[in-house]
C-alpha cells in the first residue's frame, strides 16, 4: 500500500524508492532476516517480538512487543503527576520522585496481549493480526498499588479502581482507553505501578513513566501512561470496559447471537507455550540438539511441558527451569536428535498447576482472544 | 507515528506531496492523470502484496470504472482511515465483506469523517483488496531504535519558550477551531492535538501547518512562521481533560 503516506521513516522511503524505481514496485522490500521487531501498525505503534527472541528468562526491553491504543502521549509538557481519587478520604497525588521513596517491590511477570495468536482463528477475525510473539517477561519494579491506595484512604463503597492513562484520542468520539480493576485485583499485593522494566526507567512505548503491573492479567488491564486512578462503587464505563475485552462464557460459533449476559470479561491468560529455538522453517543438521521454549499461565504456574517430534511422534517430557511464582514464565529444554534429514514437526504443550492443558486449537471467539492452540514449529533436518 | 495530521516524517510528507499533486491533476480521468496515478504509487513501492504485473487497463470503459472507483476508494482511505491508522492496521487484515463493512461502520462511530456517500465505495475497495482469500503481505521489521524516533515522546528540542501564548490562542482560535476544536480536543475533519506526542517535533508542526497534509490545507500564506509558533506553544499549555471525579 506504498500509494498511502505516512507510515514510512525516511531510509524505509528511499529504500523504497529506489528498489521501486528499479523494479517498478514488484517484489518484496524486506528481507526475511532483518532485524528488529515485527511491524504490525506504526500509528498507533505495534510491534512485535519475533519468537525466537523469547528463549531468555527475561525478555530485554528493546527486544519486548509493544502495544498501543491510542498514541504515545507528550511526556514531559509538566512534571508527571499521578492521581488518585474519587472514592477515598483524600485526594492525592504523586509525582515520580515520590514514587520512588515508598517501597519498591520487584515482580517478573509475563505481559501478553489479550489478543496475542489472532492470526490463528478461522475464521478470521479483525484486529491486529499477532502471530506468537505479543508476549514478554520482564522484571518490573514500582510501588504496590494497594500502598497508594491505602494512603488516600479508600472507603469501603468502593468496589471497582478505574484507571486511566494520558494517551488521548483522536477525536471526542473516540472512547479513550479507560479500563477498571475489581478492588479485590488491586489490592493485591502483586499489583503495582510499575517505574521500571529489567531495572531500567521504564520506556516510553512501554508506558513509561508509569504503568499498572498485573501479574496474571492479559495486557488489556496493564494501563500505560498512567496518570489517574479514580475509586467507584461500579466498573468504569465506555466501550473499553464495558464491550471489548469480552470473551463469551462458553464457546460459540461464528454468527451466534449473544446477549451482554452471555459474555464475561477477560481477567486470567489461559496455560500456553513458545518454541523459541529452533525458529519455525530453519534447517538443522542430523545430530543431537537443544530445542527450547517458554510456557507461562494465567492462574497458578506451569507444572507440564511435553513436546512431540514428528506429525506421530509421541509425547515427551522436557526439563523445565525457573520459578513458579504466579504470572511469571518458566523456560524449557529437551535434547532431539533426529537421525535422518527431512521436514519435522515440533509440537509443545503445557500443563499448569490447575490441571489445564492447551488444547489442539483454541474454541473460536469473535475478538479472536486467548489463542492457546498448542504450539508448532517445522523444521527441515539436513 | 501519531494519529494527527501534524506527524510525519521527511519521507511522508514527501509522499504525500506527490500524491497532492497527482490529485491537482484533478479527476478528469484521462488515461494520463490514470497513469499517472498509477505510476506514481508503483514508484513509491505500492502494495506488496498485489503487485501489478502491467500497467492497469485503460483501453476500456470498464478499465476507466474500475479504476475511477479504486482511485476514489484509495482517497477515502487516505483522507478518513489515515488520519489515525497506519496502513498496515487496514493491509494486516484478512476479512469478509461484512466484516469490513462492521469495521467501517464501528470506525465512523468512533470519529472517522467518512461521508456516508462514500461508505460502500470504501467498503467493497476493502473487500476486494484485503480480503479472507488474500495472500499475507510479506513481514516487515522495525527496530526499537527507529520506532522511539518515530515516537519521540519527549521534549527534543526543548519546549518552545518565550512565544505570546495568548496570541497564538487567537491564532487558534480564527484559523484551526473550525475543524480542531476551539479547545483543541478535535472535531468532526481535525484530529485533537492537546497532548500528542508531536507537539514536541516542531519542525514536523511548522511543516504541517505550512504545507497541510490530507484534508488539512496548508497555511503558508496565512500565517507566518512566529505566528505558527505562538500557536504551539498555546497547545503545550493546554491539557486533556481529566476524568471526573463523582465524589469530588
Amino acid at each position: 500500500m506504498g500509494f498511502l503516506d505516512g507510515d514510512l521513516t525516511r531510509r524505509d522511503s528511499v529504500k523504497r524508492v529506489a528498489f521501486g524505481l528499479s523494479t517498478l514496485g514488484f517484489g518484496p522490500f524486506v528481507k526475511a532476516d532483518e532485524p528488529g521487531l515485527i511491524l504490525r501498525n506504526s500509528r498507533p505503534l505495534d510491534l512485535e517480538t519475533p519468537v525466537t527472541a523469547l528463549s531468555p528468562r527475561l525478555t530485554p526491553n528493546d527486544k519486548f512487543f509493544i502495544r498501543s491504543h491510542l498514541s504515545t502521549p507528550a511526556i514531559g509538557l509538566e512534571p508527571w503527576l499521578l492521581h488518585v481519587g474519587g472514592q477515598v478520604e483524600r485526594r492525592k497525588s504523586w509525582s515520580i520522585e515520590e514514587l520512588e521513596r515508598l517501597e519498591q517491590v520487584t515482580i517478573p511477570a509475563v505481559l501478553q496481549c489479550a489478543g496475542n495468536g489472532r492470526a490463528y482463528f478461522r475464521p478470521r477475525v479483525p484486529g491486529v493480526q499477532w502471530d506468537r510473539g505479543a508476549v514478554g517477561h520482564a522484571e518490573w519494579s514500582g510501588v504496590r498499588l494497594i500502598d497508594l491506595l491505602d494512603r488516600a484512604g479508600y472507603k469501603s463503597t468502593s468496589q471497582h479502581v478505574h484507571l486511566l492513562g494520558a494517551d488521548a484520542p483522536p477525536s471526542p468520539k473516540t472512547p479513550r482507553y479507560l479500563r477498571s480493576l475489581p478492588l479485590e485485583k488491586a489490592l493485591s499485593p502483586s499489583t503495582i505501578v510499575a517505574l521500571r522494566m529489567n531495572g531500567a526507567p521504564l520506556p516510553y512505548p512501554h508506558g513509561g513513566p508509569l504503568r499498572l503491573i498485573v501479574p496474571g492479567w492479559t495486557g488489556n488491564h496493564w494501563m500505560k501512561w498512567l496518570r489517574q486512578v479514580v475509586l467507584s462503587d461500579v466498573e468504569a464505563p465506555g466501550t473499553y470496559q464495558q464491550a471489548g475485552y469480552k470473551m463469551p462464557r462458553s464457546p460459540a460459533p461464528p454468527g451466534a447471537i449473544l446477549q451482554p449476559s452471555d459474555m464475561v470479561s477477560l481477567t486470567y491468560m489461559n496455560v500456553k507455550s513458545l518454541i523459541t529455538s529452533p525458529g519455525e522453517g530453519a534447517t538443522l543438521k542430523v545430530g543431537p540438539q537443544r530445542v527450547q521454549g517458554v510456557a507461562w499461565t494465567g492462574a497458578g504456574h506451569v507444572t507440564k511441558l511435553e513436546v512431540a517430534f514428528g506429525a506421530q511422534g509421541p509425547w515427551r517430557p522436557a526439563e523445565l527451569e525457573g520459578e513458579t511464582t504466579e504470572g511469571s514464565w518458566r523456560t524449557w529444554s529437551i535434547q532431539w536428535s533426529p537421525e535422518r534429514a527431512g521436514v519435522y514437526s515440533i509440537r509443545a504443550r503445557a500443563t499448569d498447576s490447575h490441571g489445564e492443558t492447551q488444547p489442539d486449537v483454541t474454541p473460536w471467539n469473535k475478538s479472536g482472544y486467548l489463542w492457546n492452540g498448542i504450539d508448532r514449529v517445522t523444521c527441515e533436518v539436513s | 507515528m501519531e494519529p494527527s495530521p501534524i506527524t510525519s516524517s521527511a519521507g511522508s510528507n514527501h509522499q504525500g506531496r506527490i500524491h497532492s499533486r497527482v490529485l491537482v491533476g484533478g479527476f478528469a480521468l484521462s488515461a494520463g492523470v490514470v497513469f499517472a496515478t498509477w505510476f506514481g504509487a508503483a514508484a513509491l513501492g505500492r502494495d506488496e502484496a498485489k503487485p501489478r504485473q502491467s500497467a492497469p487497463n485503460v483501453s476500456s470503459e470498464e478499465g476507466f470504472a474500475e479504476e475511477e472507483e479504486r482511485f476514489f476508494a484509495q482517497q477515502a482511505l487516505r483522507e478518513n482511515c489515515l488520519i489515525c491508522h497506519s496502513e498496515q492496521m487496514i493491509s494486516g487484515q484478512r476479512l469478509t465483506s461484512a466484516q469490513w463493512k462492521a469495521e467501517v461502520e464501528k470506525m465512523v462511530g468512533m470519529g472517522s469523517p467518512l461521508p456516508a456517500e462514500q461508505s460502500e465505495l470504501l467498503i467493497n475497495y476493502l473487500s476486494q483488496e484485503y480480503s479472507d482469500t488474500t495472500p499475507a503481505h510479506p513481514v516487515k521489521y522495525l527496530s526499537y531504535d527507529d520506532a522511539m524516533k518515530q515516537i519521540e515522546p519527549v521534549p527534543s528540542p526543548a519546549r518552545i519558550e518565550g512565544v505570546d501564548i495568548e496570541a497564538g490562542k487567537g491564532h487558534f482560535t480564527t484559523h484551526c477551531a473550525t475543524c480542531h476544536a476551539p479547545s483543541g480536543i478535535g472535531g468532526d475533519l481535525g484530529p485533537n492535538l492537546l497532548e500528542i506526542a508531536s507537539l514536541f517535533r516542531q519542525p514536523d508542526f511548522r511543516e504541517v501547518v505550512h504545507s497541510g497534509r490530507h484534508r488539512m490545507p496548508g497555511f503558508q500564506t496565512v500565517l507566518s512562521p512566529a505566528q505558527v509558533d505562538q500557536i504551539l506553544g498555546w497547545l503545550q499549555a493546554q491539557r486533556y481533560p481529566a476524568l471526573p471525579e463523582e465524589s469530588r
